[in-house]
């Protein structure tokens, strides 16, 4: 018998129930599958909201005692370039046309799950730095028309703690986690409306 | 533009398959199915296998990585060699396969499914899965050279 013959057999043996196909049709199919994921996230906004409201009356200049150094100083760095309002080197609403016109970084710019195209759009970029590796600084516009940070520099072992933070700093929130090999930092400012 | 039911059907069963090579536990490659089938849902498609299936990777290597497990290993280029016969004394035993596939690293029983299921060609699975050619290769090699040594022993064994 050739291997890749009893591989396929063992592999082609293996089926989802119907009933979990049958799931997976209407998640596909129905707006409802989409209601389905959004809905506890949804909730978890609202949750957050309701966050930003209390946490908006007491905002300082410390950042929260419990996140890491390093996640710290990325937060920071992210949030003073955001406010720096520094000229883009490429304007672009396509993430796709920054690695050309950003051939200097060591990696491919990516779309992100959590900073959905329904919600941001790009608006565009230049080259920067965090924590002396190459990034790249984009500016997004957000649903409400409020200007966003988002920062991507290839993932590196040291970003294990910085990973899945969310640091809040001079009345911005600033998101951080790994997507598609590379680290991404999402400065937002917390406001009652957003 | 949605296929018809039973191709989406048949879509959902070849992500599962795929995710099953990755996770070798068939509750968490349907999760991962579930996560990915809403994830293309949200965008509007595409509806095709090689979109799912960066999308269930994707998601794999994501909740990997919160685990702070290493799943894809980087290995030398320069250990390519071409295939060996692929012949094995058949036919082998359904709880036997499935116990030393569950022995490989995901990444090897990815490109061996890839290879053996879907059949994808070397160069298609090193873009897929943003690997050098070579490096696929290495990796289909190596995994088939195992599998049929670990499948001669333990039938050596049982009999």
């Amino acid at each position: 018998m050739k291997l890749d013959s009893e591989i396929k057999r063992h592999y082609n043996r293996k089926r989802l129930a119907s009933s979990d196909v049958a799931e997976l049709v209407r998640t596909a199919r129905s707006p409802m599958g989409r209601l389905r994921y959004l809905a506890p996230r949804m909730a978890a906004a609202a949750l957050l909201l309701l966050a930003s409201v209390f946490l908006i009356t007491r905002i300082t200049d410390a950042p929260v005692a419990a996140a890491p150094e390093l996640a710290t100083s990325i937060a920071k760095h992210v949030v003073f370039q955001h406010e720096e309002s520094v000229p883009l080197a490429v304007r672009t609403e396509n993430i796709q046309e920054l690695t050309m016109e950003l051939p200097r970084l060591n990696f491919t710019p990516a779309a992100s799950m959590v900073v959905s195209a329904e919600r941001y759009r790009l608006y565009g970029a230049r080259y920067c730095h965090i924590e002396g590796k190459i990034a790249v600084h984009m500016r997004l516009v957000r649903e409400d028309g409020l200007s966003v940070t988002l920062y991507q520099v290839a993932d590196q072992p040291e970003f294990d703690s910085v990973d899945g933070t969310e640091i809040e700093w001079k009345g911005y929130r600033v998101r951080m986690w790994r997507e598609n090999g590379v680290l991404m930092c999402l400065a937002e400012r917390i406001s009652v409306s957003a | 533009m949605l296929t018809d039911d039973e191709d989406l059907a048949e879509l959902m069963q070849r992500a599962y398959r795929y995710a099953l090579s990755l996770t070798h536990e068939p509750e968490a490659a349907r999760d991962l199915v579930q996560d990915a089938a809403m994830s293309v849902s949200r965008r509007g498609g595409p509806w095709n296998i090689r979109f799912m299936t960066t999308v269930v990777r994707n998601r794999f290597i994501d909740l990997y990585r919160r685990a702070r497990k290493v799943p894809f290993e980087s290995l030398d280029d320069s250990v390519a060699a071409p295939l060996e016969d692929e012949s094995v004394e058949g036919p082998v035993d359904e709880g036997l396969m499935d116990l030393i596939l569950g022995s490989l690293k995901p990444s090897e029983r990815e490109v061996l499914y890839l290879s053996a299921v879907e059949d994808y060609t070397t160069a298609e699975i090193a873009e897929m899965t943003g690997r050098p050619r070579g490096t696929v290769l290495s990796i289909l090699h190596r995994t088939k050279h195992k599998l049929r040594h670990r499948l001669s022993h333990e039938t050596g064994l049982r009999n």
